[in-house]
């Protein structure tokens, strides 16, 4: 840990003391200059201290590493090491900077004390985290006296290096996508393997969904590896808090493993605003709202300050008052434009400000030395705040800082937690602002601000289900070692190996048979078929127009036909670029990307349609069926919208696409609704109608409204209980079911090839998303029938976002979940149902 | 090949060949010598079509021709081609049975999402086997030449085996690599395979498209024309430098010539002084060995060849073989130094891994005292010398370099030997009764034969290394380019020769 003894103090704020904090939530509030605040603190919270549990070294390391580290371990850290020692696996979920890093550090401490030769392996998810933890482990072992050689062994080392790591190196520290690829040359490992000791998976939340499988599958692969070597390792795992740690875990590894989620470490005393953007006619007359037209009698438009004009007013306003701030943005260009808009803001006439705050922006595109600038200057002082992307989220070192300001929800509760506890170091006090902007997560968190701070994290999801991917792992486990019946337990059981390896040996891909051994039977490297972002092997290669290289994951085909078509704008790592191509006539499709500077995003719209679903499981919820399965589901992303960057207005409509419909086999879950339920919701709302659904039979544009809503509105909150992404599940609600055309219903679909596992979880969660929708549905500030971007409008929507009925839904989803509301209603029953439902009429919206 | 071999299939996918010219394409017809061509329907051209009959005199027939059966007996074999798999069932009835169905609507079809796959087309075919109560091996143009692989299928009740092999070129990266199958009247293939760039003016080392159209424009046709033109004037061709024109002739006077060239003046390892070469070759059940079944050694200073063979192969030790030969090495060498053909890019690597888990005590040794050589790697992928023969396959170099083989070791191969050991493996645990066939032939190896061929091996492998030593090295131009990159990338066009 530095001290900060010999640091300079600055006029801004000195960081020896620990209760100097320049603003507290209140504070913050009464300095607010008046004429600009209008009630925009929505919610204040005050998060109390905690303090720090240690345990005394000595009770858990040996007597000599114990004497020669010159701090007590937090208990966490204490029951972790403890842990280890009986032999479990540990998964360690804590907050950010409680110092997890020493659980396994000091493992392999331990160990190495027994036996110098101990090797352990340590997966970080990226490339710059993994210099960074050398360098960490490095010191540590320095200040321990201990000669542990730690290599970083990933695409930058170097050929030479590389053999010295695999020979010597202690600790050798990579990332998943090398990790595929050095599985096939483990007779180079052989002496690593043998005595591999420990596996560690850092940030263990990060593996969900498509890269979530094939990580637990890599990991899979390396166990087994490791094994016919006679390696034994334990697991440490480190995650942020999620809802699921223990099996998450086991997910992952295969392995159970002890949780430890108790946190010793301590925090100081946490300010938190939720801070709601003031309304656009608070009659500021600063432009801020220029560009908006009235054109948009049918666009609804949420009438307020948009986020990313209002969070760098009000960062700047914490580091003018000496509250040196992070301000966090989605994209480098917003963080460029935030720290304009913070010194024109901080410049404004007639505002109190000094005009001495000194603001920087980091992102990834500033190049090495820049950026070790910008942090060291925030370290010594120099700078009162930084706006920065995602960069400066996990790992470097920002020093004394104590402010935080969120512009929008990062996502998921872990990253926004991530962000929030980047200020206030050990036991500071620290002050957080997040402030939301119009989008349906930022809103439903505004509205439901216990999401964040009460309520049970979201899970990870991890599905071993996916036979496309357990088939690509099963061609490189096939050829890193012969593949053999003992290895059915780790990977799918016997049946399932037996009916993989018939297949392979059917399609020509494998030789012999379990009993025996079971070998790829190519001579390529099945392993660079392998892209941790795409399932099923065909992926699209992004390339830079005119560029040599580019250094951006392969992409599956769904996400290149729904985001990466010709015309499509796509941010990468802060940047703009359009895609310019997309060939697939050849052996390695591509798509080539340019770079770009234009105001305006895209968003394409889908057509899908959903046919041979077959069930695998099938229960009740309420009166409704609710089933799991597969089915085959066609998704056309025919079309797409321009619209603008900040406020969203729609600049172009029905632009092409270009790329054809894509067939997938998934997996889905469907509601089917009871036919008594269904008369009920029509009859209910057989009066509502919109005019832009002429193709819809007209007393139904109620009904379909509704259940066309729910799904927008299942869809949308999903994430708020899985660690999924939205865009990777798609959406339909149909008048006529495939298999039971006699009722209606709506469909969840995972959005890759062989499903994801996502709409398997929420098949099991489904009162708990429903109740958030509902939740979503009623709460909206909009108020209108038919929603807006915030609720129940969708992007996506195929059928531009039309019929959309809050009521209806509202009636289907308190049916649903059992509160009974349409029952009342339904005394005027028809009678002639049974003639009706004959003639039920074809209605499918997505 | 002799005649009674059986009859030669070369199969043509034209986009493989849709680059070579004229004098490749003869070349190609002359090196594999095929007694019937066959152009699979994928990526059909009639350009290219009409150039291969052109070029051929012998039957080719097209798969994407008119849709009708035909019958071609060659060498005594005959083939049933049907440009649909309903032919196979209906037009002909009359027909006599062949030895082999070539048909390219025969392909799995596939569904990974519910992990299955049956054959389409495999109902028709069934149906003609039962009605012609014979079981020819399918070909389809469909499917890569190395598929193997024997469907089940069930007509009336009754069982049929499918035998279907593929013969479409193997898809690699680079060219596909062409292949030729021999077919024999008892329905079972054997394949050779060349890649597509290695004839005509391209199988000489760094010609690609371009400079082999360049060579053409300036009058030089054939590898001959090259080889007999002075480096000077190849130098003076446009887009030509001194580095190509030096390669281009070494490696036009090494195929001409079936010798070596020596491209500079490393010497080559181990160096004489200082170590005795011990030649060695491995035989094992695949390219990702389950089982390292016999270990042949070849010392020249005492010339004598010694092998260690398991003859009992069992899951239970499979490194029984490596034991012995590790033990044996460690008695009778201090520091023994082993060469072996491609030994870096397979037969070291696993000979480690098996002494590190079936025979640790010798690990250090291993580790230590024994040194490894691979004159293939040093050749070619670092570049020191340019080999004779059309692929660098130690039997093609041997052969090149005229070592002809003899007796039963000529009618062996490294694959064919690997798939009855996976065999004999399998059966003597099955219990499932995959096969008849495999029942009657399990562990029908002839040890002796099989050590013959790996004396054969280590034997062509110290001649062609000596050929390699015996050849003058490079005078003047000393830079060896055998710098990283170079050896990655050569990693890469290697892999085509294995």
């Amino acid at each position: 840990m530095p001290t900060d003894d010999t640091e300079p103090l600055t006029d801004g704020w000195d960081d020896t003391g620990s209760n100097d904090l320049a603003l507290t939530g209140e504070e913050l509030i009464e300095t607010y200059p008046s004429k600009r605040y209008h009630g925009q603190a929505r919610e204040r919270v005050t998060l109390s201290a905690e303090s720090a549990s240690h345990v005394p070294a000595r009770e858990v390391l040996p007597a000599d590493l114990a004497a020669k580290l010159d701090v007590d371990p937090w208990s966490h850290q204490a029951e972790a090491l403890e842990a280890l020692e009986g032999g479990e696996n540990v998964c360690v979920a804590t907050s950010t900077s409680s110092g997890k890093t020493y659980v396994y550090g000091l493992e392999i401490a331990r160990q190495f004390r027994e036996n110098p030769d101990v090797r352990a392996l340590l997966v970080y998810p990226t490339k710059a985290l993994s210099r960074d933890q050398e360098r960490e482990l490095n010191d540590l072992y320095d200040a321990l006296g201990l000669d542990v050689t730690v290599g970083v062994y990933d695409g930058d080392t170097k050929r030479g290096e590389k053999s010295r790591i695999r020979e010597e190196a202690n600790v050798v520290i990579t990332n998943f996508a090398g990790l595929n690829q050095y599985l096939e040359g483990h007779h180079r490992w052989a002496a690593f393997h043998s005595n591999c000791d420990l596996i560690v998976i850092d940030e263990a939340h990060a593996w969900t969904g498509i890269s979530g499988m094939h990580a637990a599958w890599i990991l899979r692969r390396i166990r087994r590896l490791i094994d016919w070597y006679g390696g034994d390792p334990q697991y440490v795992l480190t995650t942020a808090t999620i809802g699921n740690p223990a099996e998450h875990a086991q997910a992952l590894t295969g392995e159970p493993a002890a949780v430890i989620d108790e946190d010793g470490s301590p925090s100081g005393r946490r300010h938190l605003l939720f801070w709601d953007p003031p309304a656009d006619d608070s009659g500021y007359g600063d432009g801020s709202n220029e560009g908006d037209s009235d054109d948009a009698d049918s666009e609804w438009s949420p009438g307020k300050r948009p986020a990313t004009v209002e969070a760098p007013e009000v960062w700047a306003h914490c580091c003018d008052r000496g509250v040196p701030s992070l301000l966090f943005c989605d994209s480098r260009k917003q963080t460029e434009l935030a720290v304009g808009r913070a010194r024109e803001y901080l410049e404004t006439p007639g505002l109190p400000y000094r005009d001495a705050t000194d603001l920087a922006a980091y992102n990834a595109g500033h190049g090495k030395k820049s950026r070790r600038g910008t942090e060291n200057r925030l370290k010594s002082g120099a700078l009162d705040g930084v706006a920065t992307t995602s960069a400066l989220e996990v790992g470097i070192d920002v020093g004394g800082i104590d402010g935080t300001v969120l512009l929008g929800y990062p996502g998921s509760r872990q990253s926004f937690w991530q962000r929030i506890g980047r200020s206030g170091r050990d036991e500071r006090e620290a002050l957080s602002v997040f402030v939301p902007s119009h989008s349906t997560l930022d809103q439903y968190i505004l509205r439901h601000p216990e999401y964040v701070l009460e309520e049970e994290p979201e899970s990870a999801v991890v599905d071993l289900e996916n036979n496309p991917v357990y088939l690509q792992h099963l061609r490189c486990a096939a050829q890193e070692l012969p593949l053999r019946r003992e290895d059915a337990a780790r990977f799918g059981g016997s049946d399932r190996l037996e009916r993989a390896v018939e297949y392979g040996r059917r399609t020509g891909d494998f030789e012999g048979s379990l009993e025996g051994g079971v070998t790829y039977a190519h001579r390529d490297r099945p392993q660079d078929g392998i892209d941790l972002y795409a399932s099923g092997g065909d992926s699209f290669e992004v390339r830079l127009a005119g560029e040599e290289s580019f250094d951006h994951e392969p992409i599956g085909t769904a996400r290149a036909y729904r985001d990466y078509h010709e015309g499509a704008t796509v941010l990468y790592r802060g940047d703009q670029y359009e895609v310019v191509e997309l060939r697939e006539d050849r052996p390695q499709p591509y798509v080539a990307l340019e770079r770009c500077d234009v105001d305006y995003y895209t968003q394409s719209q889908r057509q899908t349609t959903i046919y041979d679903t077959e069930i695998e499981e099938s229960r009740d919820v309420g009166p409704f069926r609710l089933n799991w399965g597969y089915g085959t589901v066609t998704v056309h992303h025919g079309t797409f919208m321009k619209r603008e960057i900040g406020s969203g207005d729609v600049r172009a409509v029905g632009l092409e696409t270009g790329v054809p419909p894509l067939e997938m086999r998934t997996q889905l879950c469907w509601a089917e609704v009871p036919n008594d339920v269904e008369r009920a919701v029509t009859t209910a709302h057989s009066d509502y109608h919109n005019d832009g659904c002429e193709d819809l039979p007209p007393r139904l544009h109620g009904y379909l409204g509704g259940i066309h809503a729910v799904e927008h509105a299942m869809i949308a909150v999903a994430p708020l209980e899985l660690t999924v992404d939205a865009a990777d599940l798609g959406g339909l609600a149909t008048n006529r079911l495939p298999d039971t055309p006699e009722k209606s219903g709506w469909f969840i679909y995972d959005g890759v090839e062989g499903g994801l596992g996502f709409s398997r979880r929420i098949y099991e969660e489904y009162e708990a998303v429903a109740r958030r929708a509902r939740d979503l549905v009623t709460d909206c500030g909009c108020g209108r029938d038919e929603g807006c971007p915030a609720c129940l409008m969708s992007d996506r929507c195929g059928n531009d976002n039309r019929p959309l009925y809050a009521p209806a839904a509202t009636d289907v989803l308190e049916t649903l979940l059992g509160d009974g509301a349409i029952t009342d209603r339904t005394t005027t029953r028809e009678t002639a149902a049974d003639e009706r439902d004959e003639r039920r009429p074809p209605a499918s919206i997505s | 090949m002799a005649d009674e071999v059986g009859a030669e299939l070369l199969a043509l996918r034209c986009d493989a060949v849709s680059d070579l010219g004229a004098a490749a394409l003869r070349d190609v017809l002359e090196y594999f010598d095929p007694d019937l061509v066959y152009v699979v329907r994928e990526s059909a051209d009639v350009r290219v079509l009409s150039r291969v009959r052109r070029a051929f005199d012998g039957p080719v027939v097209a798969a994407s021709g008119p849709a009708d059966g035909r019958t071609e007996t060659v060498a005594g074999v005959s083939f049933v081609f049907a440009g649909s798999a309903a032919l196979l069932e209906d037009a002909l009835d009359d027909a006599p049975p062949a030895d082999f169905i070539v048909c390219d609507d025969i392909e799995p079809t596939t569904d990974a999402v519910a992990l299955e796959a049956t054959l389409a087309g495999g109902k028709s075919v069934a149906r003609y086997h039962v009605r012609a109560s014979e079981s020819p091996t399918v070909l389809t143009g469909a499917l890569e030449a190395s598929y193997d692989h024997v469907w089940d299928a069930t007509v009336d009740g009754r069982p049929v085996r499918l035998p279907v092999r593929g013969v479409a070129p193997l898809r690699r990266s680079g060219a596909a690599e062409l292949a030729c199958l021999t077919c024999d009247r008892r329905g079972s293939v054997a394949v050779s395979s060349v890649p597509a760039d290695r004839f005509g003016l391209r199988a000489l080392a760094g010609v690609g498209p371009a400079t082999a159209a360049r060579l053409r424009e300036n009058g030089y046709d054939t590898r001959a024309a090259v080889a007999e033109a002075a480096e000077p004037d190849l130098r003076s061709l446009p887009g030509i430098g001194a580095t190509t024109a030096r390669e281009l002739a070494q490696s036009a006077r090494a195929l001409a010539g079936s010798e070596v060239i020596r491209r500079t003046d490393e010497s080559v390892p181990p160096a004489a002084e200082t170590a005795t070469p011990l030649f060695v070759d491995i035989e094992t059940d695949g390219l990702q060995p389950t089982i390292i079944w016999l270990v042949g050694v070849y010392d020249p200073a005492r010339d004598e060849y010694v092998d260690f063979v398991d003859t009992d192969p069992s899951r239970d030790e499979p490194g029984a073989a490596t034991r012995e030969f590790v033990s044996w090495l460690a008695a009778e060498y201090d520091a023994p130094s082993l060469v072996a053909w491609n030994g870096h890019g397979f037969d070291y690597e696993h000979l480690e891994r098996f002494v590190a888990s079936y025979v640790p005590e010798y690990r250090d040794f291993w580790r230590e005292h024994v040194s490894t050589y691979d004159p293939y790697d040093w050749a070619v992928r670092r570049k020191n010398a340019v080999l004779p023969g059309r692929t660098n396959r130690l039997e093609d170099v041997a052969e090149a370099l005229g070592c002809e083989r003899a007796g039963a070791a000529a009618a062996l191969d490294g694959k064919t030997l690997a798939e009855r050991i996976r065999r004999s493996l399998e059966g003597s645990r099955s219990r499932r009764s995959d096969t008849d066939e495999s029942t009657e032939s399990p562990s029908e190896i002839d040890w002796d034969a099989a050590r013959g061929y790996c004396e054969a091996d280590v034997r062509e492998l110290a001649a062609v290394y000596d050929a390699i030593v015996a050849a003058p090295p490079e005078r003047g131009d000393t830079t060896a380019e055998n710098g990283d990159e170079s050896t990655s990338d050569a990693t890469q066009t290697g892999l085509a020769d294995f």
